[in-house]
């Protein structure tokens, strides 16, 4: 790891340790699994209806030709391409856990918990966040062998004024402010 | 592999606990020193309620996309769908997954369609 990467470790650690004493609410796997949990207070997103051609598909105006009000924390934390793993007390899984139940059981277990610390473990470049009641989320960085590339994001943090900060899988950071 | 066990004995950061300030763990002597606050116990694996949910993540398995001539991307179609349509930022990304998050959509060509529609658009 060179310098500028773990200045970009330091920064992120900083960043994430904004969200440390939030609750995390809303903890769902969506397409190719990201992970997307919320913190903080709620407050809605909204989508308009786009502009579509005559020649969209049905899928397509059913995704994108409706209005989509999603309520949304201060803090969104989307793991993208990290393969990610959810642990608490009880129950366990990770990114392509095809166990569905047991999946749903463990993002369920960590719902509501609240974030007490974050590290970043050198020996496994792993992201470790703890929470209080005893849930925890390691998020590992994806290799080139995992189709990833450099300037996707491992996860990224969207503030609720629309400013984000990603660490990429080159470990570099990108964000906007 | 995940290994979900913290090792005490990595150097690396912390935050979010009062025994360590955030930064890099180096000792007097230039050494890696814990990163975990003294008195931490990493749970032990054999015969408490962590170590069984730590083995039922680990038994998940192997579950790296396996790529096919069907499905070269493998279980990451909408990421590639996200690439060929040039979402080149995170934000981009995120809209496209929260747009298509739930809808049970199988079809690449159906997620490219959208993911341009994003790039292109003010969704």
């Amino acid at each position: 790891m060179d310098e500028e990467q773990k200045l970009a470790v330091s920064a992120a650690l900083r960043r994430l340790a904004t969200v440390v004493g939030e609750y995390v609410w809303w903890v769902r796997r969506g397409a190719d699994d990201v992970l997307r949990l919320e913190f903080g207070n709620p407050h809605l997103v909204i989508h308009e209806p786009m502009q579509l051609s005559q020649f969209a598909s049905r899928t397509v105006i059913d995704v994108l030709g409706r209005r989509m009000v999603e309520p949304t924390g201060k803090w969104h934390l989307f793991v993208e391409d990290g393969d990610w793993a959810v642990v608490t007390k009880s129950c366990g899984t990770r990114r392509f856990d095809t166990d569905h139940v047991r999946a749903d059981a463990a993002l369920r277990q960590l719902d509501g918990q609240k974030l007490t610390s974050v590290d970043y473990i050198y020996g496994m470049n792993s992201w470790h966040l703890q929470f209080d009641l005893g849930g925890s989320v390691t998020i590992n960085r994806s290799t080139p062998a995992d189709n990833a590339r450099n300037e996707e994001s491992v996860w990224a943090l969207f503030y609720e004024d629309g400013a984000w900060f990603s660490f990429r899988n080159d470990m570099r950071l990108a964000h906007k402010p | 592999m995940f290994n979900l066990r913290p090792k005490t004995g990595l150097s690396g950061f912390r935050v979010g606990q009062s025994e360590n300030q955030p930064g890099f763990a180096i000792d007097e002597n230039g050494e890696g020193r814990s990163t975990l606050p003294i008195g931490f116990n990493v749970p032990d694996l054999g015969n408490d309620i962590y170590g069984d949910a730590v083995q039922a993540a680990s038994d998940v398995g192997d579950t790296q996309p396996a790529a096919s001539a069907d499905d070269p991307q493998g279980l990451k179609m909408a990421n590639a769908a996200a690439r060929e349509a040039g979402l080149d930022t995170p934000e981009l990304r995120q809209k496209f997954h929260r747009a298509i998050s739930g809808q049970g959509i199988n079809s690449y060509q159906e997620l490219l369609n959208i993911a341009r529609q994003i790039k292109a658009g003010t969704y």
